[in-house]
Order: structure tokens, then C-alpha cells, then sequence
């Protein structure tokens, strides 16, 4: 047992059986890491790093982006901004086959370019688009898929809380990591479009057509999506013109949302606090997820587990493609039991500098690892949006919902391939604007 | 109780809003008027911690921490009841370590004699509010440890008002 990778390997499988135990994430992680860390080495180094590391990872300045663009996703989730994407989208290609699902989809792809996080989106737009989707006749289970893999769009259209994680963990730059998104993200809209129309192919009836919008109606929906437009080019606007850093940006993000949201008359003080509650709940889950991660870290270190890992994949026969696809396939069933957000603090630092080594570009890595992420928030059998959906929606049932999504997973399967396939996908727009950090 | 835990959050929650502000206004003024504010990244720091701290600790209070769920969605009682033992005991642990750390670290800062680079203020005032957000941690862990671990009560009973687990 004295042998450092059989610890690291034991450790790993007693974070794992805590969890099961539904001991808190980042309690089981840190409890290992530090028991871990003393056994290694020493309990007095042991609780020195419990000394330094964790209020060095909550009071880190760079990290306050998170926080930020937590509060602005939760600020125009209140603000109704989605519900406005939804009517202008629905007004333009609702009357379509499957119209009202593709709808759905554009909208939540627009929701996610002024919101960070999957689970808000599939949450705002079950409050939006449920309910319309099932008052014109849709059925049940499929509208809640569409809903639940439109929501993953949050953490891949910039901005993206998982992507800014990445970022900090693998001291990639943030900005350059939001552009790769842009495609993988437009690309799973179109898939998830396709999708749509393949289900209708073969199930007409759960998708009643509805009547065309007419032209003033069309016209005018666009009106009111004048606010997501304004302050998506203002944070994006300020990031890519070189005017402010990303963490200017979320503060702009944020002053953006909270005033137009003010003098639209969209918020009260009541449901301002309530916005300010909610993103300090989601961040301070985050951030104690990112201090235990920190803390593993220094005991993975130790037992030099990664640097292991990664000669023992360096030297399978299956080349460096292969051990692509076995990461990946490794993201999608970890992604299948644990938080997203775990998985990507956990194992970043193991598999990372194996990517590396085999010479694979870091950020398209990155949009690989979000896209396995995004697999995972909806796949059974826990998917997070799938049970936040349940738990919104108690009349669907959580075995329909996962019905719902499968065929969208099979898109997402699709789009994983090509991406694996063509890096280029994910790299286009970065290396064509040759995108420099500020 | 809920009513002290509600307004912690609330200040914790407009902490987070000053975060904004101060990122905002810092950016203002340097690129518009190119003066700045004077210590703005310490305070920025500081009300980061101080919130993410406190948030913590109210997180740990309503139950709110992220959880894999999975076996005790579908177990039986026995495996709930063993989930809570296992789950609430390793979380006071923790806590107990955790608080025990950032306390150390408080009095290392204090010994040092910080402060901040503009306006001299001490730091060890911040660190200290964001300690003491991690001992409150340690004390709801406490207190739902002896609720659900020693008095066998469902945690569900203890939820806030209005917060949902």
C-alpha cells in the first residue's frame, strides 16, 4: 500500500464511494486530499496546504469572473430576455415542421450567448417554452428534450462558466477558448434542428404544426430581442474590440443586464436581491468544488499519478487519436454519474498534460472536454437538467424526459465525432482572427 | 435561525453585487479618467472571499451543497440512513479541519502585519470575516450532524423557509 499509485488509485476510489454516499463533492475530494496528502508526506504539510490553498482559490481576483457571469446569467434569466427570443423565434419559424421545437432550440442558442450556465437555460426556457409547446399539442416527453439539450448550449456559445474553469485550471486564455465554442455550438444548433425534422419525418403527430405569424407580428418580435443583442456586443464587443479584460467584461456583463433590466421595468429590488442570492449559491458551489480540486491536486502531485497516466496512455497502441477517444469515452460515462463541473477540476489536471504530450492543440481539447460535459448533463442516469427539469415539471416523469433526449444525443454524438475529426472546426475562428490575450 | 441564515445570504449576496461594481467602476476609471481606485484588487478580493465563504456556510446550512445523488434517490431507507451518517459525519470532519486551517491562517496574517498596498488597511480584517463565514460553516455542519446523525431527524424538516435542498 506504500506504493504511491496504489494510494492514488485507492484515494480515487474512495472519493468516488463518498460521493455515492452523497457526501458533498467537494467535501469528499478535499477529505481525501488532505488525508491523502498526509499519509504521503506528512499531516503537518498536510494541513499546511489546507492552511494556504483554499482562501488563496476564494479570494483570487481572476477567479471573480465566475461570480459575475454567474450573476449576470441569473439577471437575465430574470429580466425575461428569454421569453422575448422565444416569441421572435417562434414568430419567424414556428409555422415550419417541428417549428415550435426549432424555436426552441434557436432561442435557448440565443439565451446562451448572454448566460453562462446550461441548467439556467434549461431552466428559463421550461418556465417559457413548455408550457407552449404543450398548449399547442406537442408531446410531452420530446418537448422536454428538446428543452433539456437546447439548455446545453449555455456552456457552449460564449460566454461559459465551464469554459472559463478550463481556463483557470489549464492557465489557458478564456477569450480565445469562447471562439472556439462559437462553431461547436452553431453546429449543434443546426444538428439539433436536423433532429428535429427526422423525429417529425417519423412521428408527425407529436409535433402539431401551427399557423404562420404574420408579417407585423414577425417584424415586431424582433423588436423587444434588441436587449440580448445590446448586451451580448456589449461583453463580447468589449472582450474581442480590445476595450476590457474578461473580468471588465462580466462587470459589464453585469451593469449591462441589471440596467437594461431596470429600465425596461423588468426588476423589482425584491427580485434583484433574489438574483443576488441565487449567484452567490451557484458560486459558492463552484468555488468549493475549485478549492477541494485544488487540494486534490497537490495530493495527485505527490503520488505523481498524472505524469504516470500519461506514459501509461503514451505507450498504449492505439495512437494518439485513440487515446483521444478513450478520454473522451472516460468524460462521457464519468459525465454520466458526477457533476460536470467535478470532472472537469478532477481529471483535467491527469489527462491534460497527457494531451499535451501527445501534441493536441489545448483549446480545442477544452471544447472537446465541454462537449463530453454537455453529453453528461443530459445523460440518464442522473443528467442534472434532467432532474431539474423533473423537479420543475412533476407531470412529464423523469423516464419520458430521458426519452426526450435521446434522439438529441445521438446529435451530440454526431457532432463529437466531427469534431474529434476536424479540429479545425474549433480552431477556425481563433486562428483566423489570430486572437491575442489582453 | 432561518431568519439570520436569510440575511447573511443577502449580505453575502450583495457582495457579489459590489464585486460587479467595483470591477466596473475600476475598469471606468482606468480607461476613461486613467486614475483608479485606490486598493480596488484588495477590496475585490476581500468581498470575493468574504461572500464565497459565507456562502459556504449557507450552503452547508440548507443542505445546498453539490451531491451525487444517485443512491440515495433510489435506496432504501437503510442506504438513506447510512448516506446521512456517512455524509453528515465526513462533513463535520472536514469542516472541523477546514475551520481549524483558516483560523491558523487569520492569526498567521495578523502576526505578519498585511496590508494593503494604497490606504494601509490591515488584512487581516478581510481574511478574518471570511474566517469566521468557514467556522459558521463548521458550526451548521455541527448542528445538522447532531439533527439528522444523533436525533435521527429527516433533513428535509430543516430546510429554510423558501430554500429549496
Amino acid at each position: 500500500m506504500n506504493d504511491p499509485v496504489t494510494i492514488a488509485l485507492f484515494a480515487s476510489l474512495v472519493v468516488v464511494v463518498l460521493m455515492l454516499m452523497r457526501v458533498p463533492i467537494a467535501i469528499a475530494l478535499g477529505a481525501v486530499a488532505v488525508l491523502g496528502f498526509g499519509i504521503m508526506v506528512d499531516f503537518e504539510a498536510a494541513i499546511g496546504i489546507l492552511i494556504d490553498s483554499p482562501i488563496r482559490t476564494v479570494t483570487n481576483f481572476n477567479f471573480s469572473v465566475i461570480p459575475m457571469f454567474v450573476l449576470m446569467g441569473v439577471l437575465v434569466s430574470a429580466g425575461g430576455m428569454s421569453r422575448e427570443l422565444f416569441r421572435a423565434a417562434n414568430a419567424w419559424v414556428g409555422h415550419l415542421p417541428g417549428g415550435m421545437a426549432m424555436a426552441t432550440i434557436l432561442a435557448c442558442g440565443g439565451f446562451a450567448a448572454i448566460n453562462g450556465s446550461s441548467i439556467a437555460t434549461a431552466a428559463t426556457m421550461t418556465n417559457v417554452a413548455l408550457p407552449e409547446m404543450r398548449r399547442v399539442g406537442y408531446n410531452a416527453g420530446l418537448s422536454a428534450g428538446v428543452i433539456a439539450s437546447g439548455g446545453t448550449l449555455g456552456i457552449m456559445i460564449p460566454p461559459s462558466v465551464m469554459f472559463i474553469l478550463y481556463a483557470i485550471i489549464t492557465e489557458n486564455d478564456v477569450a480565445t477558448l469562447f471562439l472556439a465554442g462559437i462553431i461547436p455550438g452553431l453546429i449543434s444548433i443546426v444538428l439539433y434542428c436536423i433532429t428535429v425534422q427526422v423525429l417529425y419525418h417519423f412521428k408527425k403527430d407529436w409535433m402539431p404544426r401551427s399557423k404562420p405569424a404574420d408579417r407585423k407580428e414577425r417584424w415586431d418580435s424582433l423588436k423587444d430581442v434588441w436587449a440580448t443583442i445590446l448586451l451580448f456586443v456589449l461583453v463580447m464587443g468589449g472582450i474581442y474590440g480590445g476595450f476590457v479584460t474578461i473580468t471588465e467584461a462580466a462587470g459589464l456583463g453585469v451593469l449591462g443586464a441589471l440596467g437594461i433590466s431596470f429600465a425596461r421595468k423588468r426588476l423589482t429590488w425584491k427580485v434583484t436581491v433574489d438574483a443576488l442570492v441565487e449567484s452567490l449559491r451557484n458560486s459558492a458551489a463552484i468555488f468549493f468544488i475549485l478549492v477541494a480540486a485544488f487540494l486534490f491536486q497537490f495530493f495527485l502531485a505527490v503520488t505523481q499519478a498524472p505524469q504516470l497516466l500519461a506514459s501509461f496512455l503514451g505507450d498504449l497502441d492505439i495512437g494518439p487519436t485513440g487515446v483521444i477517444v478513450l478520454i473522451m469515452i472516460f468524460y462521457i460515462l464519468a459525465g454520466m454519474f458526477v457533476d460536470g463541473l467535478a470532472v472537469i477540476l478532477l481529471t483535467i489536471p491527469i489527462f491534460y498534460p497527457v494531451v499535451l504530450d501527445l501534441g493536441f492543440d489545448p483549446i480545442w481539447f477544452g471544447v472537446l472536454v465541454v462537449m463530453t460535459v454537455e453529453i453528461g448533463l443530459i445523460s440518464p442516469p442522473i443528467g442534472m437538467i434532467c432532474f431539474i427539469m423533473n423537479n420543475m415539471v412533476r407531470d412529464i416523469g423523469l423516464v419520458n424526459i430521458y426519452k426526450g433526449v435521446l434522439p438529441f444525443m445521438a446529435a451530440d454524438f454526431v457532432r463529437l465525432s466531427l469534431l474529434v475529426s476536424f479540429p479545425i472546426l474549433a480552431l477556425w475562428i481563433p486562428n483566423t482572427i489570430g486572437w491575442a490575450a489582453k | 435561525m432561518n431568519k439570520i441564515v436569510n440575511i447573511v445570504e443577502q449580505t453575502a449576496g450583495y457582495c457579489i453585487g459590489f464585486l460587479a461594481i467595483i470591477t466596473f467602476s475600476e475598469a471606468i476609471l482606468r480607461y476613461g479618467f486613467s486614475t483608479h481606485i485606490p486598493d480596488s484588487f484588495v477590496f475585490g478580493q476581500m468581498v470575493q472571499g468574504i461572500a464565497i465563504c459565507w456562502g459556504i456556510a449557507t450552503c452547508t446550512y440548507a443542505d445546498r451543497q453539490i451531491t451525487v445523488d444517485i443512491l440515495y434517490e433510489f435506496g432504501g431507507s437503510t442506504m438513506r440512513r447510512v448516506c446521512d451518517v456517512v455524509g453528515y459525519s465526513v462533513n463535520l470532519a472536514f469542516m472541523a479541519a477546514f475551520g481549524y486551517a483558516i483560523t491558523f491562517k487569520v492569526f498567521d496574517i495578523l502576526e505578519a502585519g498585511e496590508i494593503s498596498n494604497d490606504l494601509a488597511v490591515p488584512l487581516w480584517t478581510g481574511y478574518t470575516l471570511a474566517s469566521v463565514g468557514i467556522l459558521a460553516a463548521f458550526l451548521m455542519s455541527a448542528l445538522r450532524w447532531w439533527q439528522i446523525v444523533v436525533q435521527r431527524q429527516h433533513i428535509h424538516e430543516h430546510i429554510m423557509d423558501g430554500v429549496e435542498p
